[in-house]
């Protein structure tokens, strides 16, 4: 039971610090109004771009940063897919993954059936390491005590060779399901950034070779990012108006971008679009496909919004504004098109137990007892 | 509205089986017309032997159990085009209660040797075949009245004002005997079942 009467006095002092919080962010407000404006000297430094940015994850200005975009009205009829993945990592005995991947089509505003479909597919990880990371040695996990001296997947490269393959389940699904003369959104979950994939050069390859084929076939793709954590506005703010934010109290080299837009923007509105900067798309992104976004204020939360240059260039903006919020709103906070692709891909504690027991049986008939920790966890259930 | 279901087209799969009783989850999408209803003779049906099943208890849920169902405030021609998926995660399942099988020798009115497979179909039950069920001794009112999904009253109404078409005189007559005696001296009760069956 709640002891209220114990914690009230530290709560108190919890309810002064939301307050003081609220208070700051108001002000947050009123100055980025003004520091935000297009004849304000930070805006015109920041379209400069001057060197001292350079060097930091500030990204490059599109639109005016005073930009405070309404939602625009959906369009009637649309197509909507997303992909998410999940897996199975190897482990000591298991020299082998298995990603689990979810295809998920609706046809919003008709009365088409959607689509809700799932595959798996196993990768053997001394093909997957050779294929993929011949040049990089497998990290050793932090449970070195549990690791034995072969080699192993690593499980960061396995989520390397997820982020991949989910483009790939997210591009097959936009093309085979796409009608004529009925606009499409694709949405992958995350970020079409492959942080990832940074010393994976083939996948790498891959992923942006997947990423230029939405541009090919003229499908508008995006990636929300929930909570994001970037301070690339931020970082903007700290090199060229850090004086301004001072003089209100306010320090920017604490400020997130979550922090910024969640002060800036009301719900329902998008910012103003940004380019990124990140290293891996400044050198391997094509033009038309390095990585723009926008925040948006979804009423529950800040959401980052990437998408391929190409899209702003086409127009796609707005689509993706107003396809979203539907989206967020039917999903009460987050995106109901997500939500099913994760529902459908994740791997359940129930079916890694069906996948352990049905190796087990398979081992047994070929005269072999396995005995593993993740066999055993996966069987293992909370007790009272 | 879907039009009825013929008789030799399967309704659901079994999903649950034992030799008291089975479940099914119905064949046709949700929010169609559903093919059975509550009291309604059904079976499943291999090479050697037909099981029948009363149908005891109807539930609409989520597909995955760990998924629940929230209200959106749309009406369901808005959610079929808004949130398809609304539908393609929602089921309907019943359960029947086993109330006895058919093989080559004919119908026995009591419990089947071995459960219903699990994925069999389960269809209704034909005139033909609902005729030859009421022509046997009517042991299943024993079998209903100690049923525990459902009312029993209320499951033995449904049951036999869903199937009076085939039951015939002296057979009504039988039956409200052998329920009198089953019911011993509670003249209501057996009032309340008969006076709703055939009004």
């Amino acid at each position: 039971m709640l002891q209220l009467q114990a914690i009230y006095r530290r709560l108190e002092e919890f309810s002064e610090k939301v307050v003081t919080e609220q208070k700051n962010l108001t002000q947050l407000k009123s100055v980025l109004e003004e520091v935000f404006e297009e004849n304000s000297d930070f805006v015109k430094a920041w379209r400069k771009f001057p060197e001292s940015l350079e060097s930091t994850i500030a990204p490059r200005v599109i639109e005016s940063p005073s930009l405070r975009k309404t939602c625009p009205k959906r369009e009637a009829t649309f197509t909507i897919c997303s992909s998410d993945g999940s897996q199975i990592y190897p482990d000591r005995l298991i020299n082998f993954c298995l990603l689990n991947f979810s295809q998920i089509c609706f046809h919003i505003g008709t009365n088409e059936p959607p689509l809700l479909t799932t595959y798996s597919k196993l990768y053997d990880a001394d093909e997957f390491f050779k294929a993929y990371f011949k040049d990089s040695k497998p990290k050793e996990t932090e449970d070195k005590g549990s690791e034995t001296s072969k080699e192993r997947i690593a499980i960061d490269q396995v989520n390397a060779l997820r982020q991949t393959k989910e483009l790939s389940a997210l591009l097959h699904v936009a093309t085979n399901k796409r009608t004529q003369g009925r606009p499409i959104l694709a949405v992958a979950d995350g970020t079409l950034i492959c942080w990832t994939l940074k010393n994976a050069e083939a996948l790498r390859k891959e992923f942006i070779e997947k990423l230029a084929q939405f541009r090919q076939e003229e499908i508008p793709v995006l990636a929300y990012k929930s909570f994001p954590e970037t301070r690339s506005v931020a970082k903007a703010l700290e090199h060229l108006a850090a004086e301004k934010l001072e003089q209100a109290n306010i320090h920017p080299e604490m400020l997130t971008d979550l922090e910024i837009f969640q002060a800036f923007l009301q719900k329902g509105e998008r910012s103003a679009v940004f380019q990124s900067r990140s290293d891996i798309v400044e050198k391997h992104y094509p033009n038309p496909d390095k990585v723009y976004f926008f925040y948006l204020h979804t009423g529950k939360e800040i959401a980052r919004i990437e998408f391929p240059a190409w899209c702003y260039e086409k127009g796609w903006v707005d689509f993706m504004h107003a396809v979203m919020m539907d989206d967020l709103e039917k999903g009460k906070g987050y995106p109901m098109t997500l939500t099913e692709a994760h529902e459908h891909a994740v791997v359940k504690k129930s079916e890694e137990a069906q996948f352990f027991e049905l190796l087990e049986k398979l081992c047994i008939k070929k005269g072999v007892l396995i005995s593993d920790a993740a066999k055993v966890a996966s069987k293992r259930t909370a007790i009272i | 509205m879907k039009s009825a279901t013929l008789k030799s087209e399967p309704i659901g799969e079994v999903i649950a089986s034992n030799t008291t009783a089975f479940s099914a989850v119905v064949k046709s999408g949700f929010g169609d017309a559903l093919p059975v209803k509550f009291g309604e003779l059904v079976k499943t049906e291999t090479s050697t032997m037909k099981i029948f099943g009363i149908v005891s208890f109807i539930e609409h849920a989520p597909t995955e159990p760990n998924r629940k169902v929230a209200p959106h405030g749309k009406s369901k021609d808005a959610l079929k085009r808004e949130m398809p998926q609304v539908f393609e995660l929602l089921q309907t399942e019943f359960r029947a209660l086993v109330v006895g099988y058919e093989t080559s020798r004919g119908v026995v009115p009591s419990m089947p040797p071995v459960p219903p497979d699990l994925h069999d179909f389960t269809y209704l039950a034909t005139d033909e075949e609902q005729k030859n069920f009421f022509a046997k001794t009517p042991t299943f009112l024993r079998t209903v009245l100690n049923c525990r999904d459902a009312s029993p009253d209320e499951l033995l109404v449904a049951f036999l004002r869903n199937h009076l078409a085939h039951i015939s005189r002296p057979m009504l007559i039988s039956i409200g005997k052998e329920l009198s005696y089953l019911l011993g001296d509670d003249h209501r009760r057996l009032e309340a079942i008969l006076s709703r069956v055939c009004d």
